[in-house]
């Protein structure tokens, strides 16, 4: 992962520019207490000068990481590309393991800087985890997932797939005919047939005085005699759109849905092809923000644990810094 | 319609400000923040109203240290750094406090802390430089690394002031013969001034092999035989069997109270010093006999003076008991035949020439008590230490005594941890020879194998067995005994010494010959 990292042409120089001085830093420091601990026939903790050099060098290196919150909060200000904060975030923070270790000399003593200790490394695990999974997983989700929208908008383009579907079959089967919905013949949009017309795929979307609309249109064949198997098609695949893998539909697994396009084709004529078709990517697009859902939390999970745990480190680490200046 | 469609296309349907909406994940990672530092911050409230020693410390304190654990102000003063490796921080004001602090048990001395460097006088000031504590309960304290010496041992010019008289070897840097060099205590002759043959005295009868005259258990004073009667599968020698002494017969374990270094007197580590009543007496009594029916038991080391006062009065004693009849006494002591038990004795003839010639006969009696006392004194003793004023000093403790307590008084050798290790193993010069007996020398030449006898097994852990430990006749003197042993400077010395109630010259502690290196 970190080799990934460093073999990436585009990211080498950027983090070789961070990962060479964390690497001289936890050279230089590890092997200064290793140095003291042969000579002191043990290993040296926190007290000697080569661990407390390693403890005040981690400990800046912990101060330093806390401060890629501010920067984040304070992002207008512009403080240094992000990217440059992020490399030196991640080697710095590596580096940061060896010397904490070094300066407990591998002791981990009392609950106090037990804790502490084991909260660090859990933080530096998580983040390598993290660092990990953000390197592998966007890659595998380029190729794999061409659907991917943003995360919190999956629930909307569901719905405005739904509205595009419905759009569709009544451009090209006109309302529906089941004697249930003609009740409903004033409310329901599918009721109102626009047979033969372009459609609109998307719908206007704004924030505030900002405005827009997709400007993407489709014309479909007159497929009224194939209303019934469509609508009914529609209808069932609707909830799967809507809320996904969680749904209970027949297209809800991928055999399932091969097999209900299958037959839906064979129910239709040969026109209703392109109307199935969309039918069918919309359902192979529902099936891709389900995985994106899942491999968003696999990207994105680890943060809130890697910032809860780096809070309490610091708060901590800031404890064990007096106790330890006090009882040293 | 594609779901292949393009990046700008898949844009256009989502919401201009969608970076607005909060997910599970903004929500979630302000939610865990606050309470992981809310938890933190209360944890560290609890450490502070708690005062709980276990949250804070580094690890539990030594079993020793355990009823104090939870008063970190016995040892510890805030803001000032007395851990073992802190010592480069150490202000002579923590040093201090701790140094008072230990001592308020551990009455120990310091190691010539006048004679050094200021650098080197605040390691020996630093008491957890060497005993290192909150490494658990189990943590042995006293056992010291062998680097804590060799720090100053390995180069002592540098550890001590200019001027200061080095009196042991100056650069000691692993218990090698090379890096330790010999025992100091064996560099010189044997001090002891006892004549003594201790491969005569191994031998069955303490005669040579074949020789007639051998000491029987007959030979031995009455109340000291059953002390040297052997059983051989259970059955007792008999009265007639020659006295086959062995090692323990003179030789118990013992501590030895009163010497200066800590854990000297830990019992079973030395070996108690020979007492002549108790281990000599058997069969070197001062029983004088001369033309005295029964013995007269004289003690030893008593001032001749003393000695001729028993002498006499159990010449004249017996005179007037009967029991003894002078030269020319010529006064019946029993009544002839038809005399009868009714008539007294005549009295002898007491004029002033008889009774002048008396007391000459009995002074005579006494100087040849006297001289045969001394010539068995001489059996074991050079003439200048059985004089009246050698004896007085001896007994007195002034004079160090004929036979030293110990010969390597610098290290502990502990017989104890070694009882599995046959005698000869370390002191092969004082077993019996095939050899005809020769003179004695064993009041000339220590009888104890040096420093190569011991770096065999106590070695360091990587090297290899040596090959004098592997042949079966070394086995057999190991008996079962480990032959890898630890090559910690612990192992034989002692840092502290115990503390006088006044101190000590410094002089006195350290007045040895330095070794040759």
């Amino acid at each position: 992962m970190v080799s990934a990292v460093l073999l990436n042409h585009g990211h080498s120089r950027l983090h070789l520019g961070f990962a060479l001085p964390s690497l001289v830093l936890t050279v230089t420091g590890v092997g200064w207490w290793l140095w003291e601990s042969v000579n002191a026939g043990t290993f040296v903790g926190g007290g000697s000068a080569s661990g407390l050099a390693c403890g005040i060098a981690a400990g800046l290196v912990i101060a330093f990481e806390m401060l890629l919150w501010p920067r984040k909060i304070l992002r207008r200000l512009r403080l240094v590309p992000a990217k440059y904060w992020m490399a030196a975030h991640i080697w710095f923070g590596i580096a940061s393991l060896p010397l904490a270790i070094a300066h407990c000399g591998l002791h981990l003593g009392g609950w106090l800087p037990t804790t502490l200790m084991v909260l660090f490394v859990l933080t530096i695990v998580s983040g390598l985890y993290g660092l990990a999974v953000q390197n592998i997983l966007p890659r595998w989700m380029l190729w794999n997932l061409p659907a991917e929208t943003i995360y919190n908008q999956i629930d909307y383009v569901a719905q405005l797939t739904v509205e595009d579907a419905r759009k569709a079959l009544l451009s090209s089967c006109g309302r529906r005919i089941s004697s249930d919905k003609k009740s409903h013949a004033d409310e329901l949009p599918e009721l109102v047939s626009t047979v033969g017309e372009p459609i609109i795929i998307g719908a206007i979307r704004g924030a505030g005085k900002t405005s827009g609309r997709s400007l993407v249109t489709a014309t479909f064949r007159d497929t009224s005699a194939d209303a019934e198997p469509l609508w009914t098609a529609f209808d069932e695949i609707q909830p799967y759109l809507l809320v996904g893998k969680n749904a209970n539909t027949p297209v809800t697994s991928r055999a399932g849905e091969t097999q209900y396009f299958q037959t839906l084709r064979g129910a239709c004529g040969p026109d209703t092809e392109p109307v199935v078709a969309m039918l069918e990517s919309f359902c192979v697009q529902r099936r891709q923000f389900d995985i994106q859902k899942t491999c968003h939390r696999w990207l994105h999970a680890w943060l809130p644990v890697h910032i809860a745990l780096s809070v309490a480190v610091t708060v901590l680490l800031a404890m064990h810094i007096f106790t330890a200046l006090k009882y040293l | 319609m594609d779901v292949r469609a393009t990046g700008k296309s898949r844009s256009q349907r989502i919401n201009i400000d969608y970076y607005r909406q909060k997910t599970w994940l903004t929500r979630s990672r302000g939610l865990l923040a606050l309470a992981a530092g809310l938890a933190a911050v209360c944890y560290c409230l609890f450490v502070f109203a708690a005062g709980s020693a276990s949250q804070l410390s580094t690890g539990p304190v030594a079993a020793a240290h355990a009823s104090f654990e939870s008063d970190c102000q016995q040892c510890h003063l805030d803001f000032t750094p007395i851990a073992g490796d802190s010592i480069r921080f150490a202000s002579s004001k923590g040093l201090d406090r701790l140094e008072e602090a230990c001592q308020q048990c551990h009455r120990v001395d310091h190691h010539f802390r006048s004679s050094m460097k200021p650098e080197s006088a605040a390691i020996d000031q630093h008491c957890s430089g060497c005993h290192t504590d909150h490494l658990g309960r189990d943590n042995d304290m006293v056992n010291i690394a062998s680097r804590k010496c060799t720090q100053c041992h390995s180069d002592l010019p540098k550890t001590c002031q200019a001027g200061v008289s080095i009196q042991v070897r100056p650069n000691v840097s692993e218990f090698t013969v090379e890096g330790h060099g010999t025992f100091a205590g064996l560099a010189k002759d044997d001090p002891g001034r006892v004549k003594f043959d201790h491969a005569q005295h191994m031998r069955p009868g303490q005669v040579d092999a074949g020789t007639k005259g051998g000491f029987t258990i007959a030979m031995l004073e009455s109340n000291q035989r059953e002390a040297y009667r052997k059983y051989v599968d259970g059955a007792a020698q008999a009265d007639n069997s020659l006295v086959t002494l062995e090692c323990d017969d003179c030789h118990q374990f013992a501590g030895q109270p009163g010497q200066k270094l800590v854990g000297d007197d830990e019992v079973g580590r030395h070996i108690a010093p020979i007492a002549f009543e108790q281990h000599c007496a058997a069969c070197h009594s001062m029983n004088y006999r001369g033309r005295i029916g029964d013995m007269l038991p004289l003690p030893h080391a008593a001032p001749w003076k003393e000695v001729k006062v028993l002498l006499a009065s159990k010449l004249v004693g017996s005179q007037l008991s009967g029991d003894i009849r002078m030269p020319r006494d010529a006064v019946r002591e029993t009544p002839l035949v038809g005399e009868g038990q009714t008539q007294a004795l005549p009295s002898p003839p007491t004029t002033n020439n008889e009774n002048s010639t008396t007391k000459e006969l009995n002074q005579a009696a006494i100087r040849a008590g006297l001289a045969a006392t001394e010539k068995r004194c001489l059996q074991c003793h050079v003439a200048e230490d059985i004089d009246d004023e050698s004896i007085a000093a001896l007994r007195s403790g002034s004079e160090p005594p004929l036979i030293p307590e110990r010969w390597l008084a610098r290290g502990i050798y502990d017989h104890a941890a070694h009882r599995k290790v046959a005698c000869a193993f370390c002191h092969a010069d004082a077993y019996a020879k095939d050899e005809p007996a020769k003179d004695a020398k064993d009041d000339e030449v220590v009888m104890i194998g040096g420093i190569e006898t011991c770096v065999g097994c106590h070695r360091s852990a990587e090297s290899a067995v040596p090959e004098t430990l592997t042949n079966q006749a070394t086995k057999n003197l190991l008996g079962g005994q480990s032959n890898w042993a630890s090559d910690a400077c612990i192992e034989c010395h002692r840092y502290h010494w115990e503390r006088p109630q006044s101190p000590p010259a410094e002089s006195q502690v350290v007045a040895m010959e330095t070794p040759a290196p």
